[in-house]
């Protein structure tokens, strides 16, 4: 009797613990969920932190971003190092104050987006600063680079600021394209990319253009709102995601050791289809756009007497493609590089190619932030390089350079 | 759906689910085989490409019909059919090119199937299975959507005793919590553990090829061989822990394909953990009747020991031959063969050398187990240049180094390999030491929900990150 008593007392005792399991176990596992994602972002926020705010030195004007005069912001990407944006008293994140230049001195002035600007490096350390002082030791005259470039400015916004730009007495405007700026060249552009494909109905729009059924049009438009719900949500919840330390740890994780096809595929609907081999609706629109915007500039510049060396810089995934020389049939890491120069030499200006020595820079894929995508210190520097030997090897005719001559004094 | 994808384990739960509708032994066999069926369907859209399976199916279901009804007789005619037939549907490249199929067609499975196949053949041949497989058993068996791709190789009489049970096997909460757990640990290991090595060993080869310093190169070599087995490891038991969770959610249980590979103290007991399904089938068809019959051929006992030497070679090299249609299998085969052989020979060297109480102190010793884990690791990490490597590759990663560095290089894997397995040995052990009246604290089932939501969650992170295509099932590809 006592043994069964004993039994029955353990069962009971069993079946309470499984009914409490069904509390517990939920929980212990929503538990589990918070602490990792909570340790995941205070170990990227250690490892990564973004400190302060570069957007008090800059503000928008109806010709894009502008820098306030005089202003100064400590700022520090995830990734990058902590840099001082100083503006001088013309607004113009650049080394050299705005004043006349000196007498006999070739004054540089560079256009372009955070890539030409330098985000996330120290700007003794971005090409900015480095290519003037190569230049001048090549050529053995007095270079001066005065940087204009800030992020998001498009080529519509230089258009319509290009006077900024000859008030600075260039001799010579140095343009700085990157893929960005191609997709950024269409303002009036919805921010998100849309993938090569079919052209997507609208919500409730059946696919031909033919109108739905009148019955059944009430259940489409149903469906068509909670459709575009559901993507609105999905793409919050992604925003939501993108903004946190965990997002660029574990992409700068990845982004170290992934391969080109992963990187690829990770990124098909952003970089990746500016490296299609054939273009995209969506690329075409920009180009088209671009090539307008490029024409304004160029017309202004000759009305000024100044001559506009355009130069496209490459991606990380660029890099490592033109360096291993291998890449799938249906992409091109050198099409849009050939889009640019067609756009830019149509119009009258000079272009210089720097994408085929990047083959002579070993492994040039380490010289770019792997999850912001940005040059370092590293890829400043060869970008300087690669850039100082176009400059000088006749493309302009003022900073031409004999280099056998140059060997031979170097010796 | 023939890799650790979300959709395959979909799949598989939801013919789980529907499987359990009735516990009737008809119902379960009609879902597994409608579910197996959908499964092929799924991988291949197009029909004609699946006609040479089939013709393979059907010649070995032949053969199985005349041998159950006693011609017993043809058993190594229908061997040799089989065999034969697996060689140039898989066009081995020791066979004439020109007598291949030239069309394209479907094999995924097809190394699985032959074992499968064979092994029904040659019991019943023997006399060793009691009862007839009908068609539509021996489709059952043979493909089985849980073990198509990959494994694990079931013998049919287990098969047969969880399928056609009056009375299935029990599947109460518990076991449903412990599979569920399993499969999200497969998950993790497959596409997030894998993939990562992955990368790394891929930026390693990469790196073998820059202008590195020397250090900087040698540490480059090391990366690429440690990182394959573990990625190796990560891939085939994560998708085997998907497979077996499966199976088990439909009242079936698989035979286990792993048992902790890494912990072994020598190659011989590596390849007892390794791949279990297919050494115990060579084990059972090659290793035991090739050993048999040279002892009856060749009586004198002082040459006992190297017959079984002979046999353990023959066995392991056809189990490296098996992996791959190309000559660097070929190695692969020598290699994992030799590795068994000389592990052999060493312990009948070391059991001839000291008494019977010495040598098994010597071999329960903590010192001699940690080198010898270490060793094994690293032998079969350097064997696997074979495995993954095309002949140009390998030579470029061997030209890569000298001779001098890669000898030590295998000396800093195997003593670092010694250290680190040495470390995680202890560090589980002490882990596992905690424990209450129910068992180890981390085997209990609130640790088991708390590692399963951790994978779970990590993967899905990942996965998402990554955004590219789920990763291949290496043993896929045999």
């Amino acid at each position: 009797m006592s043994r069964s008593n004993d039994l029955n007392t353990a069962i009971s005792t069993e079946a309470k613990r499984w009914r409490w399991d069904w509390i517990l176990l939920p929980a212990l596992g929503l538990l589990t969920v918070c602490i990792l994602a909570g340790s995941t972002e205070l170990v990227a926020l250690w490892i990564f932190p973004e400190k302060g705010n570069w957007k008090n030195c800059v503000v928008n004007s109806p010709s894009g971003p502008q820098g306030v005069p005089n202003s100064v912001c400590p700022y520090k990407m995830a990734e990058g190092q902590w840099m001082e944006l100083k503006f001088n008293s013309c607004g113009d994140y650049t080394e050299v104050e705005c004043t006349s230049k000196p007498p006999g001195a070739f004054r540089i002035v560079m256009i372009g987006t955070s890539f030409a600007m330098g985000d996330g490096v120290r700007r003794e350390q971005t090409f900015a600063a480095l290519l003037p002082k190569e230049l001048s030791r090549l050529t053995g005259r007095e270079i001066q680079l005065y940087n204009e470039s800030l992020p998001r400015i498009s080529a519509h916004d230089w258009a319509l600021r290009f006077n900024q730009v000859t008030a600075a007495k260039p001799d010579m405007v140095l343009w700085v394209f990157n893929y960005a700026d191609v997709r950024i060249a269409s303002i009036t552009e919805p921010s998100q990319d849309v993938p090569d494909g079919p052209p997507k109905p609208f919500p409730g729009q059946s696919v031909g253009g033919q109108d739905a059924p009148p019955v059944s049009s009430a259940l489409a438009r149903l469906r068509g709102q909670v459709s575009s719900a559901a993507s609105s949500f999905v793409h919050k919840i992604n925003d939501v995601w993108r903004d946190t330390h965990s997002f660029v740890l574990l992409t700068h994780l990845i982004g170290v050791t992934e391969s080109q096809s992963q990187f690829l595929a990770r990124n098909r609907t952003g970089e990746a289809q500016y490296l299609n081999a054939t273009p995209s609706q969506a690329r075409l629109r920009h180009l088209k756009d671009l090539d307008g915007y490029a024409r304004d500039v160029l017309d202004r510049a000759r009305a000024a007497g100044v001559p506009v060396v355009a130069v496209f810089l490459p991606t990380r995934i660029q890099v490592a493609m033109i360096s291993n020389g291998k890449w799938q049939p249906d992409l091109d890491p050198y099409e849009l590089d050939n889009e640019l120069r067609t756009i830019i030499v149509s119009h009258g200006g000079t272009y210089i190619d720097i994408l085929p020595d990047i083959r002579t820079v070993p492994a040039p894929e380490r010289g770019f932030f792997p999850a912001d995508g940005h040059p370092n210190p590293e890829g400043h520097l060869m970008i300087s390089n690669l850039l100082a030997r176009e400059l000088t090897d006749g493309a302009v005719s003022a900073l031409r350079v004999n280099r056998t001559q140059a060997a031979l004094e170097r010796r | 759906m023939d890799a650790a994808s979300f959709q395959f384990v979909f799949f598989g739960l939801a013919a789980a689910l529907v499987s359990n509708f009735s516990r009737s032994r008809h119902w379960r066999s009609a879902v597994l085989l409608v579910a197996s069926f959908t499964f092929i369907g799924l991988l291949e859209r197009h029909p004609f490409t699946l006609v040479p399976l089939a013709g393979f199916l059907l010649a070995g279901f032949i053969c199985l019909v005349l041998l159950q009804r006693g011609l017993s007789r043809l058993l190594p005619l229908f061997v040799v059919t089989v065999v034969f037939g697996y060689i140039w549907l898989k066009k081995y490249t020791f066979l004439p090119e020109g007598i291949f199929l030239h069309s394209p067609y479907f094999t995924l499975g097809l190394s699985y199937i032959f074992f499968r196949v064979l092994h029904v053949l040659i019991e019943a041949g023997e006399g060793g299975e009691k009862q007839q497989i009908g068609f539509w058993t021996y489709l059952l068996y043979t493909l089985n959507f849980t073990t198509f791709v990959s494994g694990p190789i079931q013998r049919y009489d287990e098969f047969a005793r969880d399928q056609f049970a009056a009375e299935p096997i029990a599947l109460g909460p518990d076991v449903i919590g412990l599979q569920l757990e399993r499969i999200v640990r497969g998950f993790f290991k497959v596409n997030v553990l894998a993939t990562i090595l992955e990368m790394l060993r891929q930026d390693a080869l990469a790196r073998m090829s820059f202008d590195l310093s020397p250090s900087a190169r040698f540490f480059a070599a090391m990366c690429l061989v440690v990182l394959y087995p573990l990625f190796l490891y990560s891939n085939f038991s994560g998708y085997i822990d998907i497979v077996i969770s499966l199976a088990r959610l439909m009242r079936l249980r698989l035979p286990e394909n792993f048992d902790r590979p890494f912990s072994a103290t020598s190659f011989i007991d590596f390849w007892n953990r390794w791949h279990i399904t297919l050494s115990n089938w060579l084990k059972t068809y090659v290793f035991n009747p090739l050993l048999v019959t040279l002892m009856r051929r060749i009586s004198a006992p002082p040459l006992q020991p190297a017959l079984g030497i002979l046999s353990f070679f023959v066995t392991f090299f056809l189990i490296g031959l098996w992996h791959g249609r190309t000559s660097e299998f070929i190695i692969f085969g020598i290699m994992q063969g030799g590795g068994v052989a000389i592990n052999k020979l060493w312990q009948y060297g070391l059991a001839g050398a000291l008494d019977r109480k010495r040598y098994k102190a010597l071999i329960a010793n903590p010192a001699y187990a940690a080198f010898a884990r270490g060793l094994t690791f690293s032998w079969f990490a350097f064997t696997l240049f074979w495995f993954w490597g095309s002949w140009a590759e390998i030579h470029n990663v061997f030209g890569a180094l000298s001779a001098w560095a890669w000898l030590e290089l295998w000396l800093a894997v195997w003593l670092c390999a010694t250290a680190v397995l040495a470390l995680w040995e202890w560090l589980r052990a002490a882990l596992l030491s905690i424990r209450t009246c129910e068992g180890p604290v981390f085997q209990s089932r609130y640790a088991r929900v708390m590692y399963a939501c951790a994978f779970g969650f990590t993967a899905l992170v990942t996965t998402i990150l990554l955004n590219q295509p789920v990763p291949d099932i290496v043993y896929k590809a045999f």
